[in-house]
């Protein structure tokens, strides 16, 4: 099976003799096709992909369906139709323009549904970007210049660790909601804010011990004696290296922030409403549980579905990307 | 080990301090005062009394200026009073503190109760049905948000089934739904953790070299693969401690558990400085402290480290 | 009769890229207190042969799918579980490359070797304790009262190898298979090593088996050797024999790659050209044939046999067309590979080395 080249000559001779050497013939595979290769053979992994890109898909049209009308305004009130039920349960109060029912000011859920998709999403990108953007670049300073950076970035890591997550975001949303800061694009800025200063301290950490693992490895050595700038290491050599556990750190960021917003949002801190999101949502529908439980039953679902989706692909994509994890 | 212990108790004064900066000066940044008409609820005071109050608190100072008299109280262990009930702080704290503290550890041990087990199994039985359902589960656990469980265990075992009270934690039977529902998060993670541990331990050398002595798979397995899974589970219960206390705000909360949780998110609303600070501090405390039983856990449970060469 | 006979052992993994042959029809057999080298380069298969012997293999991915291991009268490959176990640490024990992994860090090696002790000879803690202290002063670890409680990171490299061979000799087995026991070593360590291996098997009369892919560590240990390529045993002979005399151009490969301190510092090293095969899909004919400098059509065709090369001086045999007195073949029967190169010294050196060996060693019962 070895290919034979019929290059003449001297040169011709040696790459036959080579080519026939190489009777190892399988085919070779880069480490990220490699990855993605025991990625896709992960079920629950592309199931969860699949969820993933279809609610991204999902929350992109918003827009869209809006301006064609088919999507209901979400903030538009019916007191009279209130409290309707999905058109599924065959009760008697269910009326087909409903189709999902409606909440207690008769807002149409499935609106409501279709739109917090895309506050979850913003919620959960846009935080985790600014992660991994500040996240990443400390993490890459700090690991490899070492020297007050660094120290800077532990000490900060320590206070931030004293500070459980959701307590530190429980009291920064709640004091500074009321602020002008909190007023943008209604609470939106803030509880990105809040999401990213709270988790990025993670991130850096993560990245810096990779670059103190990696920094004292040979190529880097290399790369520093034929004298590459600093900068260009860390591009070029660090961060291509760093980017397997970023990914994973980046993949189950995501709903950890979506969690986050929803927590908030359930304890009256988070979304100011009438924006909808599935956290706001079942703040709201616990009011009336006792009466229906729908309105907080299917945000509810929504939420662990997204959340699971994410979930399932960031656990295969911590298998596919790990290499030692030869089966 | 002694001198490091002391080291690491030490190094929480200042991160300490710290954490009583940022709280303090966030709390402070909230608009508006904890005597007005939004955080007194329906208590509408007479604008006299609300700026005779805030003078009796100092509230009219400059931040700074409140944060070194709250620095210097508290050194003295004078934590103040609430300003919602007028209560001493650190009577409130002293009511709360036993009943958080008995739904966190009983949750713990339930936690631990099923993950261990569970998670030994799954490890033993890799890729097989028992293994696939234990990681679903694991997931499932880690995922759907704590409060979502909550409100479908109320509605399931409380308002259906009328098997199990959900709001109080006067008896028992009071106990039950608070504690299952936080455990279910630290469950979750252990049985992975344990799980993973336990595979890599039975990828060693050293087992193979058990099995070439001719013990039985049964001696290998205890005797040699959990001895050494352990030591990294054991050390993560501690920081898994940190989750607990984050939970317990939620379920305290939803379940109307008298705990601290409960008055925290309370005092923050109320702007209720005093009970703030306190309660903070306290929660970043004892999260230090979880996050360095770590090291000592490890210190105790590995060879390697226990018998320095 | 011999200890051990093993016949036509095949191993094989199955992976998701297909069927790897790892040990594809090995035979040979080994005389009590006997020791054989088992050489070859990394991934020839001979490590998988010894697990194979104790039935190590894990069973996903890796199987053994044909052969007879006759261990001591009995096929090992027809026992049940049990008794497989029974002879494990017990009649045939092995002492693996890395001491540093291969111990468990978190038990005391009074408890690691006393397990052995405990399981097959019955001892009590007090016996068994007794014991390991006799083993640990046997193999040269000093101060074995106060050491015997240690853990497996408070001892260097050198000691925890001597401490794993303790754990080998506790139930005096018959057979001890080395897996490259000297490979994690310092050289000077190594040296030692290997000497406590020669004397133990000589005061005890144990049969080794001793893996390595280092011709040096086998010349001064066995009586013979084996040489394996590619899942196949490739030469079989004395010692003495193959270093003077070797016949399979792989062997002659490996002996003249070694780098001589008496050489001059200009000469070019000499590595053998290309890679090993694919496992998978080997080729046809003989499997060394790609790399082989002595190569003939014939050996592109048909895979050689492990036949005995006529007029040679002791029993020995060699899996190529070169030495085998077929149409067609035997062209290398009268080829000494080391005067062709001009390697008299070699020989010389090698000659009197073993001489000295074989007149202090008495080998079999």
């Amino acid at each position: 099976m070895a290919t034979v080249t019929t290059t003449p000559g001297r040169q011709g001779a040696a790459a036959e003799r080579a080519a026939e050497l190489n009777v190892l013939v399988r085919k070779q595979r880069s480490l990220w096709q490699d990855a993605w290769y025991r990625l896709v053979r992960n079920k629950a992994a592309v199931v969860g992909m699949i969820i993933v890109v279809l609610f991204m898909a999902l929350a992109a049209t918003v827009p869209f369906m809006t301006q064609l009308g088919w999507l209901k305004d979400p903030l538009k009130q019916d007191t009279p139709n209130s409290l309707m039920e999905p058109i599924w349960t065959g009760s008697k109060y269910t009326l087909s323009t409903y189709p999902l029912g409606s909440d207690q000011l008769g807002r149409d859920i499935l609106s409501r549904l279709i739109w917090s998709t895309q506050i979850s999403m913003l919620v959960g990108f846009i935080p985790v970007s600014i992660i991994f953007v500040v996240g990443v670049t400390v993490g890459l300073l700090a690991g490899y210049h070492g020297g007050w950076v660094d120290q800077l970035l532990m000490r900060f890591t320590d206070i931030i660790y004293a500070f459980p997550d959701l307590l530190f975001l429980f009291i920064l949303m709640a004091t500074l909601r009321n602020t002008p800061l909190g007023d943008i694009q209604g609470g939106l800025l803030l509880i990105f804010t809040a999401i990213a200063i709270v988790n990025w301290v993670g991130m850096a950490r993560l990245v810096r011990g990779q670059v103190l693992a990696l920094k004292e490895r040979e190529f880097i050595e290399a790369a520093r004696a034929i004298g590459s700038p600093a900068r260009r290491i860390m591009l070029r050599h660090l961060f291509p290296n760093v980017l397997a556990p970023v990914i994973v750190s980046v993949a189950f960021g995501i709903p950890s922030a979506m969690l986050a917003e929803a927590t908030l949002s359930f304890f009256g801190i988070g979304i100011k409403p009438p924006t909808p999101s599935w956290g706001v949502m079942i703040n709201e529908g616990f009011v009336v549980f006792s009466t229906t439980a729908w309105p907080v039953l299917l945000p509810a679902v929504c939420i662990s579905i997204v959340m699971l989706a994410f979930t399932f692909l960031g656990d295969g994509l911590r298998d596919a990307l790990d290499p030692r994890m030869k089966n | 080990m002694l001198r490091y212990t002391i080291r690491r108790l030490l190094l929480l004064i200042p991160t300490m301090f710290f954490v009583a900066v940022i709280v303090f000066f966030l709390a402070h940044a909230a608009p508006g005062s904890p005597f007005d008409a939004k955080a007194q609820g329906d208590k509408n005071l007479p604008t006299a009394t609300i700026t005779r109050l805030e003078d009796h608190y100092g509230l009219n100072r400059p931040v700074t200026e409140q944060f070194v008299l709250y620095m210097e109280s508290a050194l003295r262990f004078d934590f103040g009073d609430s300003f919602r009930s007028g209560r001493p702080v650190a009577d409130i704290i002293g009511d709360g503190f036993p009943v958080s503290a008995q739904l966190g550890v009983q949750a713990l041990l339930v936690a631990l109760a099923f993950a261990l087990p569970l998670g030994v199994i799954s490890a033993l039985k890799q890729n097989t049905m028992v293994d696939y359902s234990s990681l679903f589960f694991a997931t499932i656990g880690t995922t759907i948000p704590s409060f979502v469980v909550s409100i479908f265990a109320i509605y399931f075992f409380g308002v259906t089934l009328h098997l199990l009270p959900f709001v109080g934690w006067s008896t028992p039977s009071h106990w039950i739904l608070p504690t299952a529902v936080l455990a279910l998060g630290p469950m979750a993670f252990l049985t992975r953790i344990t799980r993973a541990s336990m595979l890599e331990a039975i990828r060693q050398d050293y087992v193979r070299t058990a099995r070439a002595k001719g013990l039985r798979e049964q001696v290998v397995i205890v005797a040699h693969v959990m001895k050494n899974a352990m030591i990294p589970i054991a050390t993560i219960v501690g920081p898994a401690t940190a989750g607990l206390i984050t939970g317990s705000i939620i379920i305290e909360g939803i379940f109307s558990v008298p705990g601290i949780g409960r008055q925290f998110l309370q005092s923050i609303l109320a702007r209720d400085y005093p009970m703030i600070m306190a309660v903070f501090l306290l929660y970043a405390f004892l999260i230090s402290v979880a996050n360095l039983s770590v090291d000592l856990v490890y210190g105790m449970l590995d060879p390697r480290i226990k018998v320095a060469k | 009769m011999p200890l051990l006979e093993v016949n036509d052992l095949k191993t094989q993994f199955f992976t998701r890229d297909g069927v790897v042959r790892a040990v594809d029809g090995v035979s040979f057999h080994l005389e009590q207190g006997e020791t054989l080298g088992l050489v070859g380069e990394s991934g020839c298969g001979k490590s998988v042969t010894a697990l194979s012997l104790m039935r190590l293999i894990p069973q996903p991915p890796g199987k053994i799918v044909n052969g007879q291991i006759v261990f001591d009268g009995q096929d090992i490959l027809k026992m049940d579980d049990d008794d497989v176990r029974g002879i494990r640490g017990n009649n045939i024990a092995m002492i693996f490359q890395d001491p540093m992994t291969s111990l468990n860090p978190v038990l005391t090696i009074s408890r690691q070797i006393s397990e052995a002790l405990e399981l097959h000879l019955k001892m009590d803690k007090g016996e068994a304790r007794k014991r390991t202290i006799e083993l640990l002063e046997l193999v040269g670890i000093p101060s074995a009262k106060k050491r015997v409680d240690d853990y497996p990171h408070q001892f260097s490299g050198g000691m925890r190898q001597r401490v794993m061979i303790a754990m080998a000799l506790s139930c005096n087995p018959k057979l001890i298979l080395a897996d490259e026991p000297t490979t994690a070593l310092d050289v000077t360590i190594q040296a030692q090593i290997l000497d406590l291996l020669k004397n133990l098997a000589r005061e005890f009369r144990t049969a080794f088996i001793l893996i390595t892919h280092d011709l040096g560590v086998v010349a001064g240990m066995t009586q013979r050797i084996h040489v394996m390529y590619a899942g196949r045993i490739v030469e079989k002979a004395d010692t003495a024999e193959l270093f003077a005399n070797p016949k399979m151009p792989y062997t002659w490969g490996l002996l003249r790659s070694i780098p001589r301190l008496d050489e001059q510092r200009k000469a070019k090293l000499l590595p053998i050209e290309g890679l090993p095969p694919d496992l998978i899909q080997p080729p046809v004919g003989c499997k060394f044939e790609p790399r082989c400098q002595y190569r003939r059509d014939i050996c592109k065709e048909k895979e050689p046999e492990l036949q005995n090369i006529p007029k040679a001086k002791s029993d020995h045999e060699a899996r190529c067309w070169g030495t085998q007195s077929v149409p067609g073949g035997g062209w290398l029967i009268d080829t000494d590979f080391r005067r062709e190169v001009g390697d008299t010294r070699v020989i010389e050196e090698i000659k009197q080395q073993t001489a000295s060996e074989t007149a202090t060693e008495a080998p079999g019962e």
